[in-house]
This record gives structure tokens, sequence and C-alpha cells, in this order.
């Protein structure tokens, strides 16, 4: 039990800011993201004993996330895309800076992309090997490799329309 | 004008961080696995003390015809079937390992997952409804014939009143859950067709 308590400490620690990077990107709420966060790591804790013979335990963790993301439209009746985009509007915190102005208008920008747009790009942005991706999303490498050139430029353009206004 | 290099290094220089810690997420995890285990524990004992009283009233009760017997019978199989049912679903939540499937396999279980869901319940409460119907009619033959004819008439309408009672709700469980479903799988046939745009591109 103990032990299972370190490697599973190991793993948050190693882990839980790339997972909550990729919930507040795909559901644009910090809070809803916090609660998404814990229900990944909670189902990462219910089949610890699964991952223990995984070479790469993260894509297994990866995969639950967005399985979990997936999912919030189980139990939230989630709002049309245009009142997400401005709930983004409303609650980002105070802009105290010009980095938190631009990493909120990342955010922005990334809540306007589809939802496995959203999740391609968090992953891509949080530096995760293509590879790595391809085996979260379950498609070919060369497929993923297309469609991210694809995202990476809509998100530019986004983001650089908005920085003009 | 930013590239996305320039994005990728606004995004790793973020602050933004969760509020979870490793103390409060183990607490939150000891405390769902109890309120999960106390919820079942609480459903199934509650029938299983019906279904004794049930069996000691069948054993013990001064019934004068058989059909009220068979009244109670009717009823404990209701109870053993909901038992069994809840007890089936706890072992496939605690054997469940879909998330671990790709999203686009994921979403087809979801959607699978809702529709069983939806006809699990209903048929349930269906079942349940239609049982405890069959044995208020089955022991009011027994009233019919032993009692004065004021209490079989108040026993009548007591049983059309839960007819109606229980067509009026299954109706408005459906209309809502449906219309929920209805929804759901709107959204998970949209996520579906841009994950396999994926798979083409």
């Amino acid at each position: 039990m103990v032990d299972k308590e370190v490697v599973f400490q190991d793993i948050f620690k190693a882990n839980s800011r790339k997972i909550f990077h990729l919930c507040y990107g795909y559901t644009g709420d910090k809070n809803t993201a916090n609660d998404l966060m814990q229900d990944t790591f909670i189902k990462v804790w219910q089949n610890l004993d699964k991952f223990r013979n995984q070479a790469n335990v993260s894509t297994w963790i990866y995969r639950i996330a967005v399985n979990t993301c997936l999912s919030w439209l189980r139990t939230e009746k989630r709002q049309a895309k245009d009142e997400l985009n401005e709930k983004i509007i409303d609650t980002q915190p105070e802009v105290t800076s010009d980095k938190h102005a631009q990493v909120a208008q990342l955010y922005k920008c990334i809540a306007l992309l589809e939802e496995n747009e959203r999740i391609l790009i968090t992953l891509v942005l949080d530096e995760v090997p293509y590879n790595e991706i391809a085996t979260i999303a379950g498609i070919s490498e060369g497929n993923l490799r297309v469609k991210i050139h694809r995202i990476k430029h809509k998100l530019t353009d986004l983001y650089n329309r908005y920085e003009r206004l | 004008m930013k590239d996305f290099d320039e994005l990728k290094s606004i995004w790793s220089g973020q602050q933004i961080s969760h509020q979870i810690n490793f103390e409060d997420l183990k607490k939150e995890i000891k405390s769902r696995k109890k309120a999960f285990g106390n919820k079942l524990l609480l459903e199934v004992t509650g029938m299983s003390i019906l279904s004794m009283m049930l069996i000691g009233i069948a054993i013990y009760g001064d019934f004068r015809l058989w059909s009220s017997q068979l009244s109670i019978l009717v009823l404990l199989v209701a109870c053993l079937y909901y038992i069994g049912s809840q007890i089936s679903h706890f072992k496939y939540i605690q054997k469940d390992d879909s998330f671990l499937q790709k999203p686009t396999e994921y979403i087809v279980y979801l959607k699978h997952y809702k529709n069983k869901r939806f006809l699990f319940n209903t048929t349930r409460y269906l079942i349940f409804s239609i049982t405890a119907t069959i044995a208020f009619t089955l022991y009011l033959i027994e009233f019919y014939f032993f009692n004065p004819i004021w209490h079989s008439l108040l026993a009548l309408i007591f049983e059309i009143i839960w007819v109606v009672f229980c067509w009026k709700i299954m109706k408005f469980y459906r209309e809502r859950e449906q219309q929920s479903l209805t929804e759901i799988i709107d959204s998970l046939e949209k996520l579906q067709t841009q994950f396999n745009s994926t798979e083409e591109a």
C-alpha cells in the first residue's frame, strides 16, 4: 500500500501540470479543469496495477485524461461553443501583465478550435513527442503530423487575428 | 505577428496551475470509495431487510388464499431482481477499464453505454412497477372475498392511483432521459466525426 502511494505520488508530481493544461485547454474553465484532473488521477489510482509493467506510464495517463475530457459531457450538460468562449473571457484572472494577457489570449484561441484539435494542440504545446501523441489519440504518426500542421496554422491565425483587435 | 514557436514559448511560461495537492487527492479517493461502497451497502441492506420481512410475512402471515402468498412471492422476486442488478452493476463498474481505449473506440463505447444505461433503468423501473401491480392485484382477491366491500373499493382506488402514478412517472422519466440522451449522443457523434476525420486526413 505504501509502495503504491509512493508510485502514485511520483506519477502525480510528474504529470499533474500537463494533465491540468490538457483539461483546461479542453474545457476552458479552471474549476472544471481541476475536477477533470482529479477524476483522471482517481482513475489512475484505481488502475495503478495495470500500469506497473507499461513502458510509458505518461501515455496511459494522457489517454485516461483525454477520455475523461471526452466523457465530460456524460455528466455535464456542455454549453454551446459561443457561450463557452464568453465564459473564458469572463473568468480569466485579472490580467496583471503582458505575459498573463498572452496566456489568456492563447487559451481563448484554443477554445475556438474543435474538441479533438484542442486536445492535440495542448499536447503539442506541452512538448509531448509526436509518437506518444499518436499512441494517445490512436492514430498513425503520419496522419497526426498532417493534422497538427493544420491546427498549428489555425491557432496561429486565430491568435494573430485577436492580437490585431 | 507571432509564429507557432512564439505561442509555444508563451505557453511554457504560463503561471496558471492546478489547485489540487496530493493530500487532498488522497482524501478524495478515500471519501469517494467510502461513499460509493456505503450507497451500495445501504441499498442492498435495505432490500435484503425487506426481502426477509416478506419471507417472514409469507411464512407467518394469516392468509386465507394462496393468491395472497403468491403476491408476497412476486414482491420478493422484484426485491431479489433489484439486489442482483445492483450487484452486477457494481461488479461492472469495478472491472471497467474502457477509458484506456483509443479515443475513437471510447466514444463508441460511451454511446453504447448511454443507450444501455437508459434501457437498463427504464426496464428495471418497468419490471418493478409491473411486479408490484401484479402483487397488489393478487392481494386484492383476498380483500374482495374476506373484507367489507368499501375496503375492497378503497384498495381498488389505491391500485388505480398506483398504476396511473407509475405510468406518469415512467412517461416523465423516459421523456427527460430521452432528451438528455439525444443531446449527449449528438455531441458524441460530433466528436466521433472529428476523430474520424483525423484518421482520414
